[in-house]
């Protein structure tokens, strides 16, 4: 008996030491264990992506303005939310943090980042905590936000006011004595105009309410006040009990129905894209597919003037290639969108027809979100893109290339987006719907069908 | 009995011992000549090359299709998928390996965001071929390549696999 459980001892040590060999070489770290020391890193790379990829000059400054504004010696974990793999992270915002009137601001503000197991930022928040208690010194404060935000007890009482990373507000939260009495939103109700001001399109117009909840019920909606296209409303303020809020809605975008390409340049050298430019854009039902994209999820007056160049030096700043770029300037005066398209076809050379056109609707509709960032207000664009128009994306490639099948036109229409998304949860739940898998091995996966078409061995070919 | 079952036991103790140090010579050999070469291969065009402190396999390796690309047998891919998937380590010794050459690295603190994030390089048929990912967080890509040894030398053999930022 004793000789036996000796043996097995011995076993137990042996394996114990085999097993032990990979992790002793040299000096590997598990990322376990060093995951979450380097919330700082995410939190700048999330702030740096943003920064990138929004327009709005403004909403840049204020973007940088915050990052500059970060303590990040002060990042502090609130708590995991175990059901979706999520951790929430305080950040204080330091004194020197202008808001958006350009002050400095009195009361106390931290920054709430929502962060995946997978290290990426799904939410950004900025909080804004103005106590009732005029003696209640700033480390209250902070210990209160983070009690509330961990869902501890506290004896908070006041409003909290929360906006977007791009500093736009969200909602309002009134507290007495640590209980949540009411939230308040400021929400858009959109309406159809009878008047037509231009001639191809409906004028929309949106009615803005406070809207009251207490306990998830509404309880209140009041009128605040209507915004309509060709409105400045970049300039619009709505005067609230607790001061001012910004109200954005310029661009053309958000506002009304109808978008169209009403001209089309095409000035693309290259014969095969230049003619599936042309048929895409022509042709009646893509262009009602698109049509329907952009309707369906942004609803444009303005005229849409398309442009299309070839470059085919187009890079990324580190000089990758890259199979196109769009950019986009907005006529007020005229409520006109401008879009420039720009195609590498030397990148595309191989590819099919198929994947071809899905990078041009894919730049469209980049060109006519640029103009109207509060669309995707808090996501990327390419965030929004997943979110909004890879159905519709699919459909319009299917419509145009009628034997394409559904898998390979989605599979297509998921290219381009970027690391950030192809690491989020959305789009791992977006592929699962769509019976998609990310296995290198297997025929199902998202990208299969997009590598064959990118490679030009499936789909049609330019001759 | 209880004296040569003990014995067994150191001895089984020493010849692991020895066998973790020479695999991990070899793996650690075989890594940094990897890596030296990517920096004149890959990297060749960056002056300074901005890297993270360390390499690691995780979100790394998306979009290759390792099916009709590169010849491989199954046993071959289902291996190099637990490399690309499982492998969760993270290797600091890229200071000493790319030293040789201006680089830059960046710890947790570092408040720079444009910088490369390198795979493990993944080595199959005896250290004579290896695929090996890196991503700019910055630019949102993301590249994976194939590499061979010909004459005890690496060469790149092909891209197998890309994301795209556009």
């Amino acid at each position: 008996m004793k000789t036996n459980l000796l043996a097995i001892a011995i076993l137990c040590f042996t394996q114990f030491f085999l097993n032990s060999c990979n992790k002793n070489d040299f000096d590997w770290k598990s990322a376990q264990e060093l995951s979450g020391n380097n919330v700082d890193i995410i939190i700048n790379q999330y702030l740096h992506n943003i920064y990138d990829s929004e327009l709005n000059q403004n909403y840049k400054k204020g973007i940088k303005n915050i990052r500059l504004s970060l303590d990040l010696d002060n990042v502090k974990k609130i708590r995991n939310q175990e059901s979706n793999h999520e951790s929430l992270y305080s950040v204080p915002l330091k004194k020197t943090f202008l808001s958006n009137n350009e002050t400095l601001f009195d009361n106390v503000k931290i920054v709430l980042f929502k962060i995946t197991k997978d290290n990426k930022v799904v939410d950004a928040k900025i909080v804004e905590l103005v106590s009732n208690k005029s003696s209640s010194s700033e480390l209250e404060l902070y210990s209160d936000a983070i009690k509330i935000y961990s869902l501890n007890k506290n004896r908070f009482s006041g409003s909290i006011n929360i906006s977007s990373i791009n500093n736009e507000f969200v909602s309002e939260d009134i507290y007495s004595d640590g209980k949540l009495i009411k939230s308040k939103y400021l929400v858009q109700k959109r309406k159809i105009s009878t008047t037509t001001s231009y001639s191809y399109s409906k004028m929309v117009c949106i009615d803005w309410y406070w809207e009251t909840y207490i306990g998830n019920i509404l309880v209140s909606s009041v009128y605040v006040f209507t915004s309509c296209a060709g409105n400045d409303c970049e300039q619009t303020r709505v005067n609230t009990e607790n001061g001012y809020v910004t109200v954005r809605c310029g661009g053309g975008g958000s506002n009304s129905s109808s978008p169209s390409a009403n001209s089309v340049r095409n000035k693309v050298l290259d014969s095969c894209i230049k003619n599936l430019i042309n048929s895409i854009t022509a042709n009646t039902n893509m262009q009602n597919a698109i049509t329907n994209i952009l309707v369906n999820t942004f609803a444009v007056s303005s005229r849409v003037n398309l442009s299309f160049v070839q470059n085919d030096n187009l890079v990324n700043d580190y000089g990758q290639p890259i199979n196109g770029h769009a950019s986009a300037t907005y006529n007020n005066q005229a409520n006109t969108i401008n879009v420039t398209v720009e195609i590498n076809a030397n990148k595309l050379k191989n590819s099919s027809q198929q994947y071809k056109s899905a990078v041009i609707i894919h730049e469209i509709i980049h060109g006519v979100l640029h103009t109207d960032t509060t669309t995707y207000n808090g996501m990327t664009q390419h965030a929004y893109i997943l979110a909004n128009y890879i159905d519709g994306m699919s459909t319009a490639l299917m419509d145009y290339f009628p034997t394409l099948p559904l898998q390979e036109a989605r599979s297509i229409s998921l290219d381009g987006l970027g690391t950030t998304v192809y690491n989020s949860q959305a789009f791992l739940t977006v592929i699962s719907n769509y019976g998609f898998n990310s296995n290198s091995n297997s025929s199902d996966s998202y990208f299969y069908y997009r590598v064959l078409h990118e490679a030009g061995s499936l789909g049609l070919i330019c001759n | 009995m209880k004296k040569s079952l003990f014995a067994l036991l150191f001895i089984l103790f020493l010849s692991n011992q020895s066998y973790c140090q020479i695999f991990s010579k070899k793996i650690d050999r075989e890594t940094k000549s990897f890596l030296s070469f990517i920096r004149q291969d890959l990297f060749k065009n960056s002056d300074t090359l901005r890297i993270l402190n360390y390499s690691q396999n995780v979100n790394l390796f998306k979009h290759v299709l390792l099916l009709n690309c590169c010849d491989l047998s199954e046993g071959e891919i289902l291996n190099i998928m637990t490399s690309m998937k499982k492998d969760t380590y993270r290797y600091f010794g890229s200071k000493e390996i790319i030293s040789l050459n201006p680089v830059k690295l960046f710890g947790k603190q570092n408040n720079e965001i444009d910088i490369f994030q390198l795979s493990n390089p993944i080595f199959f048929r005896n250290y004579n071929m290896c695929i090996f990912s890196y991503e700019s967080s910055y630019h949102e890509t993301q590249y994976t390549y194939l590499f061979k040894k010909v004459s005890k030398k690496w060469q790149r053999v092909k891209q197998i696999g890309e994301v795209n930022n556009y």
